[in-house]
């Protein structure tokens, strides 16, 4: 999916298994939930960071 | 069944090959397929002056005054949706249809057909927006009907109002595609997507900051505003379904011209951007609800910008592009990297890029 | 958007376009392997901003325009069966088969979905679970780690109604491929960047190498392929080959080691075929060891007819990039994306279909032929 769109980290949930991290993602003014799997050194809200291919969770 | 019903969003609906045997959901989507059925089915069935005018709504002379008279069916999904319902857009959509005529609205009908099992709640919610609206646009609901169908056979409800309005003596000129000559002004009444992405935020459970909503609105204000200024007006449409790159495309195909855009000059709300952004929808395809786009002799934009800036629903007024003589039929837009490209007709409904 | 528009800046898109103008002296055939690149470049109206010695040609950055019809014929099957929930993204629909698309299939009651990830269809089949729920896994290497993902967490969580058909396609191979046919044209290449920010770019390096070629990792916005396209036309003018990386805020050399790591699990390579250019030796992804039971190919064994592709339709050629859509006899003429002969008209990153939305039609004059090997 080649969309890449930077976004905002709200807040980070983790739900166990790093495989089920979801952040809660401001896109200008849309928030959407995104898996964070891929990205674990993530470790705070308030990065801002480009996503690309959007696995919503 | 799935969730199939769409207006007036470009979600979905791609086309995969001239499905002649059947309807498909492009069909309804305002792009191509919308046009070939209307061609080769309704045209050639019902043809008169009137209907060969392709316009918002038909022009008819009756005992020397000048009524223009519209049909519009309301299938929207989710019924109610940020900023509205169908009920707004029933009402509104038929009285902005009289307005691109140039034509006071005065008098709807609406019919009802709702579907068995439908909360009764949601029922007076969507009459009394219609109310509203209509007691907003000056207009009377003067007659209307009901049907009931078995469930699992509508969508909760459909809609179709039909709308009279007249033309006054202000208007000297058909307000049609017809008079539109190369070299006008294009203009926009403001900022495009906001109805498309409202519903699709419902449908995709999209949350916002704060959230975008529906612009349905009569515009018949800034339309009355423009006459009585003394505007020439030589043609207004509205940019619904299929959004602002099909209405020009209609207009540009009806009258043989180019029409140019600038990219940059193009409003759109950054949310609505980044929610198109992040679905691979393109704004210029996004159904608005309240937003139409006028021509006028280039030497008049500025005034017309400043009569219709004064007006609420169209306070976001914008000069867009102008018409010019070639490529003829076509609508090309000049990026904001200033490179030149193409804004075609839509095959289908608009479908998110997806890699 | 923050951090969006920079990317879309006119004045530095200027100055780039000023400063490859500069630097060129002679023509110079450059590839770009993504559809979103192919996207960017047509949208925007890139090639008026580039001298005439540079021709932008599109490889087969399109995973849905060489998806092989037998696939689509077999996603059609499945969709139609009562028990299924058919979920795919949105420009697999279109996509003739060889009698009908999967949205032909919607329209005749089968039950399509557009999902924006494999994890909601996932959730789907967790919430029908007397439906078998097929995701369309298609994709460059870009869409693997979500799709690992989802196939990791039906296993985690115990999930039998879920299934995956595979169509993952791999960039290095195609770009070998391409590169070594005799008719080859390119002489640089733009890399898919969203591909990289998963892979990492190690295994271009043996590539530029062995052909001699500069590959540019580079971005999706305008900028980001002007500057790609700027990269590309200082190492052909100093005649190096060299592999660099244009599009350093998304992708760094290793790429992103835990999705690689879950790729690795759940999937193994395997030879694919590309619809327009044939079968590609390590060229593909399928599922592999406990994870197979999640392959829909297998689960729903197909016996169709065997497919037949348009003999008009000459997407091979162009996917490597020797044609232009407009060269091609049946493009806009008989070939439309109403009325399309071949995947590329129908994606809205295929190049016909670029070529057709965004206006190289009548009013555009072909470019000229490139004779014999134009490579150095």
């Amino acid at each position: 999916m080649c969309l890449a769109v930077p976004g905002r980290i709200i807040e980070i949930i983790d739900r166990g298994d790093i495989a089920f991290r979801v952040g809660n993602v401001d896109f200008g003014g849309i928030r959407k939930e995104v898996n964070l799997a891929y990205t674990p050194r993530l470790k705070s809200a308030g990065t801002c960071w480009s996503t690309s291919d959007l696995p919503s969770a | 069944m799935a969730d199939a019903k769409i207006n007036p969003l470009n979600l979905s609906c791609p086309v995969p090959r001239v499905a002649d045997d059947r309807i498909v959901l492009a069909h309804g989507g305002g792009g191509r397929l919308t046009h070939q059925l209307i061609e080769k089915i309704f045209l050639p069935a019902f043809s008169n002056a009137a209907l060969e005018q392709r316009h918002d709504g038909a022009v008819v002379s009756v005992n020397g005054a000048r009524l223009a008279f519209t049909t519009d069916s309301f299938v929207v999904r989710p019924l109610i949706f940020p900023g509205g319902n169908i009920g707004d857009l029933a009402v509104n959509g038929t009285v902005n249809d009289l307005a691109m005529c140039g034509a006071r609205p005065l008098y709807l009908s609406s019919g009802f057909i709702l579907e068995e099992g439908l909360e009764m709640q949601t029922l007076r919610t969507v009459v009394t927006s219609m109310q509203e609206a209509a007691t907003k646009a000056n207009v009377k609901l003067v007659t209307g009907d009901t049907k009931v169908v078995d469930k699992g056979k509508g969508d909760g409800i459909f809609v179709n109002t039909s709308g009279i309005g007249v033309i006054e003596s202000n208007v000297k000129i058909p307000i049609s595609p017809a008079s539109v000559q190369p070299g006008d002004a294009v203009i926009i009444s403001g900022d495009l997507g906001r109805h498309g992405i409202a519903i699709l935020s419902v449908r995709e459970g999209l949350e916002f900051e704060s959230p975008i909503l529906s612009d349905t609105a009569s515009v018949w204000p800034a339309v009355e505003a423009l006459l009585n200024a003394g505007i020439e007006i030589h043609c207004l449409r509205d940019l619904t379904r299929g959004g602002l790159a099909t209405t020009l495309n209609e207009i540009a195909a009806d009258r043989d011209v180019c029409i140019k855009l600038e990219e940059a000059l193009i409003p759109v709300h950054e949310v609505v951007q980044g929610a198109c952004e992040i679905f691979g929808l393109d704004p210029l395809y996004v159904a608005n609800e309240g937003r139409f786009a006028v021509f006028v002799p280039a030497a008049q934009a500025d005034a017309a910008l400043d009569v219709m800036k004064k007006v609420e629903v169209s306070q976001g007024s914008v000069r867009v592009g102008s018409v010019e003589e070639s490529p003829k039929r076509t609508v090309i837009l000049q990026s904001r990297i200033g490179g030149n490209r193409v804004v075609d007709m839509l095959s289908g409904e608009q479908l998110p890029r997806i890699c | 958007m923050k951090f969006l528009s920079e990317y879309r800046d006119p004045k530095a898109a200027e100055r780039l376009a000023a400063a490859i103008r500069q630097k060129v002296t002679r023509p110079w055939t450059i590839m770009e392997i993504c559809g979103g690149q192919t996207h960017t470049i047509v949208k925007s109206g890139l090639e008026d901003l580039l001298p005439k010695e540079i021709t932008l040609v599109h490889g087969p950055g399109c995973p849905v325009c060489v998806t092989p019809i037998e696939l689509i014929d077999k996603a059609v099957a499945i969709a139609k069966r009562p028990d299924a929930i058919f979920c795919s993204f949105g420009d697999m629909l279109r996509v003739p088969g060889s009698s009908k698309s999967l949205f032909d299939a919607k329209a005749e009651g089968a039950d399509v979905r557009i999902v924006y990830s494999p994890l909601d269809a996932l959730k789907l089949a967790k919430a029908n679970p007397a439906k078998q729920v097929v995701f369309f896994a298609v994709g460059f290497e870009t869409t693997a780690p979500a799709n690992a993902m989802a196939v990791w967490q039906a296993d985690h969580d115990g999930v039998e109604n879920f299934f995956i058909l595979v169509s993952h396609v791999l960039v290095p191979p195609a770009m070998e491929a391409l590169l070594s046919s005799e008719q080859c044209v390119v002489q640089g290449f733009l890399a898919a960047g969203h591909v990289c920010t998963v892979m990492g770019f190690e295994e271009y390096f043996p590539i530029a190498e062995k052909y001699k070629v500069p590959i540019v990792v580079t971005g999706f916005e305008p900028l980001d392929l002007l500057e790609g396209i700027y990269m590309s036309v200082i190492q052909l003018e100093e005649g190096r080959h060299q592999v660099e990386n244009q599009y350093t805020r998304a992708v760094r050399r290793e790429g992103n080691r835990p999705a690689q790591k879950t790729i690795s699990e759940v999937f193994e390579i395997t030879p694919r075929q590309w619809r327009g250019l044939g079968e590609i030796p390590a060229s593909g992804f399928q599922l592999r060891g406990r994870f197979q039971k999640y392959d829909a190919n297998q689960r729903f064994p197909f016996t169709g007819e065997p497919a037949k592709e348009s003999p008009e339709c000459i997407s091979g050629l162009i996917l490597q990039g020797l044609k232009k859509p407009h060269e091609c006899a049946a493009f806009a003429v008989k070939c439309t994306p109403e009325n399309p002969l071949g995947a590329p008209m129908v994606s809205t990153e295929g190049a016909c279909a670029a070529y057709y939305h965004y206006g190289r039609r009548e009013n555009q004059s072909p470019q000229p032929e490139l004779s014999g090997s134009a490579r150095r």
